[in-house]
């Protein structure tokens, strides 16, 4: 049996919170992670570190800066990725309900709902304190109060102005600086240059790692199965800065060297995050020869990290994010990744409740088509299934690969 | 010998099937799916090779479309509706630039180029702007959906149906039923509202002409009045709108053959 079938059937059963806390259980999983794939192991690294309580944890949203977590002790535990796991494991609606029994409206990102669901039903470990940015998300920033007032834990804010101005970088660095001072006097430890300079080592050797897989992405036929590096974007977000990220991008790698090509009649650039639950959508993608050879969030930019300067470094690397800052932005990074991953079109999932994803969608179809690329903005929603249809999906998807 | 293709349109409400030869008409049937897709696409095969007269001996290339493409597991190729629909208009109206096609449970609108689909949209996973819309709105009004489309094109005036749920759109006829409005002005006021689901999308991409339409529900004169005074444009209506899926399939498959 496989690890995350087991942890369904105990979830199920309801008695999963126990084995959370349970020493042997993670020893049992840590056994069955072996023959897991590497999201998985991602996870239950994680659930290890965080349940098991080897260092206090931080809840941080996607686009916080693990670096900083890290340099200072704590396990940045991104309760985006949680969500998108548990969907990944077809057990969303169990926790989806819970949200929504409890008043939360279904209109809302499903990443915020399935994680309040997690929340309420006494899944999450005990955080220290919680950690975000306003980066891309404007729902996140309530989500995260909330979050930190149910766990009754400090919840520390970080504005994050539109696009990489160098003023911007200056109001970010300033925020850093205050939320490390703030981090250092709550865990009485210090983040010493030393911590910066390993936490930064690894942050640049996983980048490095990533590259390569953009560019094993990019060959004709791709190898990359693309279904898997939409479940990895998450993974590297929240693991940067941190030896085990960089163990796992570098396995992830060494195995992608290994895998013979598929069959590729069609190469796709995906945008915005992937319904979690779908993969028969995806086998539906294979079957056709479909690759996803790049998607936007894999592909981020490389910035310097100088330990000297732990925090304008980080402030530099939060505002380079292609997504921030005008549609245009987005766009051209889109139209760039788009060449060089020789990807013919582009699908665009359009996650339900998500303002930053969806609200801009057209102006991207349109700027694309301007670039002579064809793109299919698919609406759904990345974790909530219960209104997901295969075949209206595939009809769509396949009618797009006709066209291309 | 001589090319003979199959066209199959499996749909949410009908079947629709074509037989071609060298791009001649042999037969065209059409039947209600049904809850057994895979035994309604079996008959609609086996009728289709009776009514042609090509008995068991002739093995035609087969192309199943429609959302029931998965149910012709014999066909030797599935092919979407949007290709399919596209294929057969381009064989009626070469010059359709905008392809709206409203079947049972979606619509759709394809944007052409000379010839090629560019881009598409459909409907939200919502009956709303579909055959299905009408179908209830008809049951609420106690009409068949000749009826409702005969007193929609007869009413002077028209009421304003606000919802978009089907659900809660069926109450609020039953309501305007119950104040007393004519069953005319109801009429009218359902084909209005799917009329501006239906331009709405067509806005989306752009109103292009030649445009045409296709699906079932090209059938319904009231309908396609309603989308032509919302548009503002005239729409071109093949001989038979609901088998164009099935004509493109067959079409289609002779290229493949
Ligand atoms: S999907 Fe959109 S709304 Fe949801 S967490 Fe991500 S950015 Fe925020």
């Amino acid at each position: 049996m496989k690890a995350v079938d087991l942890l369904r059937r105990k979830i199920e059963d309801g008695t999963a919170r126990t084995l959370l806390t349970s020493a042997m259980a993670h020893r049992f999983l840590q056994i069955f992670a072996r023959r897991e794939t590497v999201p998985n192991q991602y996870g239950i690294e994680l659930v290890r570190n965080a349940y098991l309580k080897r260092k206090p944890v931080a809840f941080t949203s996607l686009f916080f800066p693990p670096e900083l977590a890290t340099a200072l002790g704590l396990i940045p535990f991104p309760l985006e990725v949680a969500a998108a796991m548990i969907s990944a494991m077809n057990l969303a609606p169990l926790f989806l309900r819970k949200a929504e029994e409890c008043w939360y409206g279904s209109d809302l990102c499903g990443f915020h709902r399935l994680a309040t669901g997690l929340m309420l039903a006494g899944y999450l470990p005990q955080p220290s304190v919680v950690l975000s940015t306003t980066a891309l998300c404007d729902g996140s920033h309530r989500f995260f109060a909330n979050v930190a007032h149910h766990f009754k834990v400090p919840h520390l804010l970080m504005e994050i102005p539109n696009g990489p101005t160098e003023e911007a970088e200056e109001g970010v660095e300033r925020q850093l600086i205050q939320m490390r001072g703030a981090l250092e006097s709550k865990l009485e430890r210090r983040a010493r240059e030393s911590d910066w300079e390993r936490v930064f080592s690894y942050s640049r050797e996983q980048h490095e790692e990533m590259e390569r897989i953009l560019e094993i992405g990019a060959q004709v036929p791709s190898v990359v199965p693309g279904e898997i590096s939409l479940n990895m974007v998450g993974v590297f977000y929240a693991t940067a800065g941190s030896p085990w990220g960089l163990r796992i991008f570098r396995n992830w790698r060494k195995q992608l060297e290994k895998t013979p090509p598929r069959k590729e009649n069609y190469r796709l650039f995906w945008m915005h995050l992937r319904p979690f639950y779908a993969a028969d959508l995806f086998a539906a993608l294979r079957e056709r020869g479909a690759a996803i050879v790049r998607d936007e969030f894999s592909a981020y930019p490389w910035v310097p990290l100088d330990p000297r300067t732990p925090e304008r470094s980080l402030a530099r690397k939060i505002c380079a994010n292609p997504a921030l800052g005008p549609i245009s932005r987005r766009l051209a990074f889109a139209v760039s990744q788009v060449r060089a991953s020789k990807a013919q079109g582009v699908i665009h999932f359009s996650h339900r409740g998500c303002r930053q994803a969806a609200g801009g969608a057209y102006l991207l179809k349109e700027g694309l088509r301007r670039a002579g690329i064809p793109c299919l903005i698919l609406d759904g929603d990345c974790v909530d299934p219960r209104d997901y249809s295969l075949e209206q999906m595939r009809t769509r998807v396949e009618g797009f690969l006709e066209m291309l | 010998m001589s090319q003979i293709v199959c066209g199959l349109d499996i749909g949410s409400l009908t079947a629709k099937g074509v037989l071609l030869e060298e791009g001649r008409l042999l037969a065209a049937l059409l039947l209600p799916t049904g809850s057994n897709g895979p035994q309604t696409a079996q008959d609609l095969y086996r009728q289709l090779l009776a009514e042609g007269s090509m008995g068991g001996e002739v093995d035609p290339y087969i192309v199943a479309t429609g959302y029931g493409r998965v149910s012709a597991p014999f066909a030797h190729k599935t092919i979407t509706e949007i290709s399919c629909h596209a294929r057969g208009i381009i064989h009626f109206l070469p010059q359709t630039r905008t392809l709206i096609d409203v079947g049972g449970q979606d619509s759709k609108v394809i944007r052409l180029e000379e010839g090629k689909v560019v881009d598409f949209l459909m409907n939200d996973k919502c009956a709303a702007g579909t055959g299905r819309f009408l179908e209830v709105m008809a049951r609420g009004l106690e009409v068949s959906l000749e009826e409702l489309s005969r007193t929609a094109q007869d009413a002077k005036a028209e009421v304003s149906i606000s919802s978009t749920c089907t659900v809660f759109a069926e109450s609020e006829v039953v309501g305007l039923i119950a104040r007393g409005r004519p069953k005319g002005e109801i009429a009218r006021g359902v084909m209005s509202a799917t009329a501006q689901r239906i331009a709405a999308m067509v806005h989306r991409l752009g109103v292009q002409e030649p445009m045409a339409m296709s699906g079932g529900v090209a059938r319904n004169a009231g309908m396609v009045e309603a989308l032509q005074s919302e548009l503002g444009v005239r729409l071109w209506l093949p001989p038979e709108p609901q088998m164009i899926g099935a004509w493109g399939a067959a079409l289609l498959g002779a290229q493949y053959a």
